[in-house]
């Protein structure tokens, strides 16, 4: 089960490092209490809450921001459900955004949702948009067209992205 | 799932101080790169490679640090390499140290690894650390 959620989160985020030395996961969410503070990034391959402050990257499989928190960085995750501050850009599948948090930084998200209430300043944007040439262009959902179209890296994200719901 | 979880957390909270917050747990899936700041009880079952400045620490069997751990108690029973500040420590037979073990009280339980000195200090030489702002 969790070997399977390692294979989606890599595959979604592309940058999600396995952690080398980190084990398959208890199940359990991983807990940043109010009183504690990070200065550097965090990895993990499940569950993480924070409720304190980090400053640094963090590349997790769920991500719960609770009210209160503040995270200065980049957020990768599958899952990202955020009703504290961030001040950088969150990449997830799927990001929930509560009514409490200030998210200051652009989303890539596959789906979105933001409570009314909450502050978002950053650009949304789509994550099958793959970035060919610095340049985020939407990728065409018929493999048979877009490979004549674009070029074979692009053809090859094309037919990724389209055997991704297949998988999941 | 939920419920041995809770249970967990209730049970840190008999064997750690009562803090105003709950106790921190760095679970076995979460790998730490950089430092580790806190007022009050960390738990740790994953990975830190940095530094640890807390009030109580408890580390599990199977955790590692790597970087310097500085705290009022700290129960060791996995892996740390660097340098162990605290008033009061605990190996447990899992327990590995590699680095010195700075202490006013340490009890080594049979079957703990130590390859370090052992420097003894009054309790006045544990300063107060910096809280977390």
């Amino acid at each position: 089960m969790f070997a399977q959620s390692d294979k989606r989160a890599e595959a979604a985020t592309g940058q999600l490092e396995r952690p080398r030395q980190a084990a398959q996961g208890s199940g359990e969410p991983s807990l940043i209490s109010a009183d504690m503070r990070i200065v550097g990034d965090l990895e993990c391959a499940g569950e993480v809450h924070i409720d304190g402050k980090v400053e640094g990257n963090i590349h997790s499989a769920t991500l719960v921001v609770n009210q209160g928190a503040l995270v200065e960085g980049s957020i990768f995750a599958d899952t990202a459900r955020i009703s504290g501050s961030v001040n950088g850009r969150v990449e997830a599948k799927s990001v929930i955004i509560g009514n409490t948090a200030k998210v200051v930084g652009d989303i890539i998200h596959q789906t979105l949702e933001i409570d009314s209430g909450a502050y978002v300043e950053g650009q949304c944007s789509r994550m099958e948009a793959k970035k060919a040439d610095g340049e985020a262009k939407v990728a065409v959902a018929r493999p048979g067209a877009g490979a004549a179209k674009v070029g074979a890296q692009e053809a090859g994200a094309a037919s990724a992205a389209s055997a991704k719901p297949a998988a999941s | 799932m939920l419920d041995s979880h809770s249970e967990r957390r209730s049970l840190l909270r008999s064997v750690l101080s009562r803090t105003r917050c709950s106790p921190s747990i760095i679970g076995a899936d979460l790998r730490v790169v950089g430092d580790v700041e806190s007022a009050g009880d960390v738990l740790v079952d994953g990975t830190v490679e940095g530094n640890i400045n807390t009030q109580n620490v408890v580390i599990n069997e199977g955790a590692h640090i790597v970087g310097s751990i500085v705290a009022e108690t700290a129960q060791i029973s996995g892996s740390v390499t660097g340098r162990v500040v605290a008033v009061s420590v605990n190996l447990a037979r899992t327990a590995k140290v590699v680095g010195s073990i700075f202490h006013n009280d340490l009890s080594i339980e049979d079957g703990a690894v130590l390859d370090g000195l052992k420097p003894w200090r009054p309790v006045q030489h544990f300063s107060s650390r910096q809280t977390v702002r």
